[in-house]
């Protein structure tokens, strides 16, 4: 935490990588993850999901990130659709 | 500076546009009326049948496609989705070309804007009213008036509804499947129908309202669309489960739709109320329940398509179970019932009826329909006939060709056309065995010359005006009967103006002018035909020529009718239904003289779709008496190469054994060369007008037979028999194809054919049953290309069992003792003919009296036969004998009177008095 603290801080480098995500610090202070706006707070919670050893936390922070910057509909949409085409070419074939 | 006004034209170019469109409108319209009134009242007078009702199903097409066609209409007063986005696109377009969005046009007032909305709600349903009357139903989605129509009239069972809809959870036996049949095609898929179309309709909308969102980013909306989308295509597919078709995998298939549905719509909702949303990202207990229901639904997707893989791998060592049962056993017994082949009775093939060989041979089809075809062209005798085609037909005992003409019209214009070439004269007839020409008298019992004003053919296709002042018909003949229909006043200048003829549609020769119309025979069936029901091409003459009553001598009813085969073949949607519903429904006979028609139901109650064509045609009933020893089955709803059918699906469709199915080892297939023949076969002794359809295993590199099918015709119409050979038989039998090529490659036929060269050709391959073993005669024809002249050179005859003995002879006879070795007995005299045919009535202890003449107040001449060779004795017994049968013994006569009219004929005749008249029924035998 300490670690990201300082990072919001100093001006040593824009952005760095957590858990094959993408912190960047934004003009007007916040904070981009993966291109999704969130506040410092938020940011901050993040971090520390990112830094649990429970998978679980972990994989409830990337799907906030999911979310937020819009890949998690985009997941549940393409995973529709193939589905929806795997039911149909299964249908149709017999 | 001055400007000249536009044009007349520039300036009211819109009106005139509407004015020449309304005036183009209207005419059309009048006259698809005309031609409606003219159909109407035509059907009225010559059939006895309300067209309009019939083919508007009561007019339930024009109420089905009212309310069906509702569906189009935006139900929010003022709104339209297509012109949403529309609005939503040119905004984007606006907000990318310019930083300052310019201020908008103004817009219209709201009582014109609901104006225009409901301008457009009109257009998007008279489109929609014209499609589906147009159609009869909905594009892709087949007929659903009659569907609708079926339910009203009580077909099927709405009790039955949820049966058919847990199908794929709750399997049905194959009785209760072939029960559940009626119910699916009609309750069923009237539900199934207007529901995918609701959901079509409001899925249609959501991607229109989808794309509206999209380009105004409103991201939740569209991505709740976009899932009630993908829930309305689930919720179709589940809709449509009972017409899959259906293994042990089926019920986890219907689950995964069903969870995919579930999870779709809750997708859907959940974006509704918002989505995750600013804060739902962080509320942990939220989040945990939305994976553990993302989860739920991954693991059922998983177990189930775990299940679904587990079946597949281990699919070969469960066969039985996992496809066997509950999928090909049922899928064989629905579709035995739809294609009408249940009842197909199956012989070993060592029971193929047979009876006397000198009978058999004497009925042997020597002339096939190519070869006739050819012999009768010659016949025509002038330039404005030609033969419309070749039918085999089975009158009064015999077998013949016969080849009614149609018109051909040496010149084009448009009298010779309408005014002068009305009708044909000629029918052609040729013994199919002997290959001579008969008179139309003695097969048909008819005047020889019949005017032919209804037909087959182009020739028939052009509608003809009679009685017209000035002109004359072809061979001064004036056509007697009553008019299709009589065009007077506006219709008849409207008609004429559409044909083009000026001088007729306004300075007519008279005012009411004789129309023949819709004269092909094919064609005028057709246009009382409903949804469902097929004509058979191949229409043949029948005749009542030889029906003798009373009344029928006053109004000399003596007629040919071109009989037109109508068959059921109507759509079966069930996956457990390989074929569509077939069935023999009946025969209409159309009068070739005045175009009159009459229908006859031929078909077996069903309890479906028999029964409800019965119904929709009240005026047919049974056929009579004269009609039935005429019928055959229709070749078409048995099958052709091009055209599978009925026989087609029974070629494996018969097979009822798993691993016999699993190994194709019983599969038949119509040989190349070979297709339905209609031929007589001798059962008891007796003649049977029957259709043969030889069959090889299927894909067989040996081309041994496999079977023959047999259609009976005649009283027992609708029989079907196949006489197959046990495939684990080891006396195997050749096929038509080996068999073709065993008689070609004999020594003898080779020379023969090398010699003819392309002059000589191989007719029909026809197997017959004699003495028990199975033969095939292949007659050779030697005719010129484009020639009118044919000649059967020889017949070969080739036994079936080896392939190997093979003969010829100038007829069947002769080339089946030649096989045998056999030298036939000498061919009797003629005083030995003579007392041949007396003995048939003096064996019955009838007495002969020679008379020098003999008088009657009516004549009736029962039946003429011809008795100079050996050949024809078969034919003459037949017909003696019916006559001591139906005449001698029924008037309790002793005496048989018998008187010579020349030198080659003997006539034999009883004498009845009824009501103080005395009637003379009588046969003629010519003999020498």
């Amino acid at each position: 935490m300490e670690e990201f603290d300082l990072w919001l801080r100093t001006k040593f480098t824009e952005s760095f990588w957590m858990g094959g995500h993408r912190f960047e610090k934004t003009e007007t202070g916040d904070v981009q993850i993966d291109k999704a706006p969130f506040s410092v707070e938020e940011a901050r919670q993040l971090f520390l999901m990112l830094s649990s050893r429970n998978p679980i936390t972990r994989l409830n922070a990337t799907l906030i990130i999911w979310d937020r910057n819009g890949t998690l509909v985009k997941v549940l949409l393409i995973a529709a659709l193939l589905l929806l085409l795997l039911v149909y070419i299964r249908i149709k074939m017999k | 500076m001055y400007q000249r006004p536009p044009s007349l034209f520039r300036r009211f170019w819109v009106w005139i546009l509407l004015a020449l469109v309304s005036v183009a409108l209207i005419f059309s319209g009048m006259y698809v009326g005309l031609n409606w009134t003219i159909l109407q009242v035509m059907y009225e007078q010559k059939a006895g049948l309300n067209w309009f009702s019939i083919v508007f199903y009561d007019n339930y097409t024009f109420i089905l496609a009212a309310l069906l066609a509702l569906l189009a209409l935006n139900p929010l007063p003022g709104r339209s989705d297509l012109y949403e986005v529309w609005v939503a696109f040119q905004r984007l377009i606006v907000r990318f070309r310019y930083e300052k969005p310019p201020p908008e046009a103004p817009a219209l007032s709201l009582v014109w804007r609901r104006t225009v909305w409901a301008f457009w709600q009109l257009v998007k349903w008279a489109v929609a009213f014209g499609v589906i009357v147009s159609l009869n139903g909905l594009p892709f989605l087949g007929n659903v008036t009659i569907v609708a129509y079926m339910a009203l009239k009580g077909l099927g069972s709405w009790s039955l509804v949820p049966k058919v809809f847990a199908l794929p959870i709750m399997p049905a036996s194959n009785s209760e499947l072939i029960e559940l049949m009626p119910t699916m095609e009609i309750q069923y898929r009237l539900l199934y129908v207007v529901l995918t179309v609701f959901l079509i309709v409001v899925a249609v909308r959501l991607i229109l309202k989808t794309v509206r969102d999209f380009l105004a980013d409103q991201r939740n909306t569209w991505i709740r669309n976009t899932f009630l989308v993908l829930t309305f295509i689930m919720l179709g597919i589940i809709i449509g489960a009972p017409y899959w078709t259906m293994d042990i995998t089926t019920p986890f298939d219907y689950i995964i739709c069903l969870a995919l549905f579930i999870s779709f719509f809750a997708t859907a909702m959940f974006f509704q109320l918002g989505g995750m949303g600013k804060n739902l990202s962080f509320a942990k207990r939220r989040r945990m329940i939305i994976i553990l229901v993302a989860l739920a639904i991954i693991v059922i997707l998983g177990v189930n398509g775990a299940i679904i893989a587990g079946y597949r791998l281990n699919w070969n060592n469960n066969w039985i179970d996992y496809e066997w049962r509950p999928l090909t056993e049922k899928q064989i017994a629905v579709t035995r019932w739809s294609a009408g082949t249940e009842g197909v009775r199956e012989f070993p093939i060592s029971q193929v009826p047979t009876g006397n060989i000198t009978k058999i041979l004497s009925l042997v089809r020597q002339w096939d329909q190519s070869a006739s075809y050819t012999k009768m062209k010659g016949q025509i005798g002038v330039n404005w006939m030609t033969l419309s085609d070749a039918d085999i037909i089975y009158v009064n005992n015999r077998e013949y060709w016969v080849a009614p003409t149609t018109i051909v019209y040496p010149s084009q214009d448009w009298i010779s056309k309408h005014l002068i070439f009305t009708h044909a004269t000629r029918v052609i007839v040729v013994d199919s065995h002997s290959g001579e020409f008969v008179t139309v008298n003695e097969a048909f019992g008819v005047k020889n010359e019949t005017l032919i004003y209804y037909g087959e053919g182009e020739g028939f296709r052009t509608n003809v005006y009679t009685g017209v002042r000035g002109s004359k018909e072809i061979g001064n003949v004036s056509y007697s009967g009553q008019p299709d229909y009589v065009l007077s006043g506006w219709q008849r200048t409207l008609w004429f103006l559409s044909q083009g003829q000026i001088g007729f549609a306004f300075s007519p020769p008279q005012e009411s002018i004789n129309m023949l119309y819709n004269r092909e025979v094919l064609q005028r069936v057709k246009s009382i035909l409903i949804y469902g029901l097929e004509v058979d091409t191949d229409a043949y003459l029948v005749s009542d020529g030889k029906r003798l009553s009373d009344a029928y001598l006053v109004s000399d009813g003596k007629r040919l009718y071109y009989a037109v085969q109508i068959y059921i073949d109507y759509p079966m949607h069930s996956g457990f239904s390989a074929s569509n519903y077939m069935r023999f429904l009946a025969v209409v006979l159309v009068n070739l003289e005045d175009g009159s028609l009459q229908g006859y139901v031929v078909g077996a109650s069903d309890g479906f779709l028999v029964d409800f064509y019965k119904e929709y045609y009240p005026t047919w009933g049974a056929p009579p008496s004269w009609l039935i020893p005429q019928l055959r089955y229709p070749e078409e709803l048995l099958g052709k190469h091009e055209t599978p059918n009925q026989l087609d699906t029974d070629f494996l469709y018969h097979v009822t054994d798993p691993f016999i199915w699993r190994s194709g080892s019983d599969f038949y297939e119509r040989p190349t060369g070979t297709e339905v023949h209609y031929i007589l076969m001798t059962v008891e002794n007796q003649p049977h007008f029957i259709g043969l359809q030889l069959v090889e295993f299927q894909a067989s590199p040996g081309r041994n037979l496999a079977g023959l099918y047999v259609a009976y015709g005649g009283i027992q119409l609708g029989r079907i028999e196949l006489y197959g050979v046990a495939n684990a038989t080891t006396q195997q039998l050749i096929g038509p194809t080996a068999a073709l090529q065993a008689f070609t490659n004999d020594e003898y036929v080779r020379g023969q054919l090398t010699l003819y060269g392309a002059n000589g050709r191989t007719g029909n391959i026809l197997l017959y049953s004699i003495g028990g073993r199975l033969y095939y005669f292949i007659p050779v024809y030697i005719s010129q290309a484009g020639g009118v002249i044919t000649n059967m050179a020889f017949i070969g005859i080739i036994d079936a069992t080896t392939g190997e003995r093979v003969a010829t002879g100038t007829n069947s006879a002769q080339a089946y003792y030649a096989l045998m070795g056999i030298t036939p007995g000498p061919e009797t005299g003629v005083e030995e003919r003579l007392n041949k045919v007396k003995g048939l009535f003096t064996a019955k202890g009838y007495s002969l009296v020679n008379v020098t003449e003999i008088n009657a107040n009516l004549k009736f001449l029962i039946n003429n036969v011809t008795y100079v060779n050996e050949g024809q004795w078969n034919q003459t017994e037949t017909v003696v004998n019916d006559f001591i049968q139906n005449y001698v013994q029924k008037y309790g006569n002793t005496e048989v009177y018998y008187w010579k009219t020349d030198d080659k004929t003997i006539n034999f005749g009883i004498l009845v008095p009824q009501g103080g008249i005395v009637k003379l029924y009588y046969v003629s035998v010519q003999y020498r």
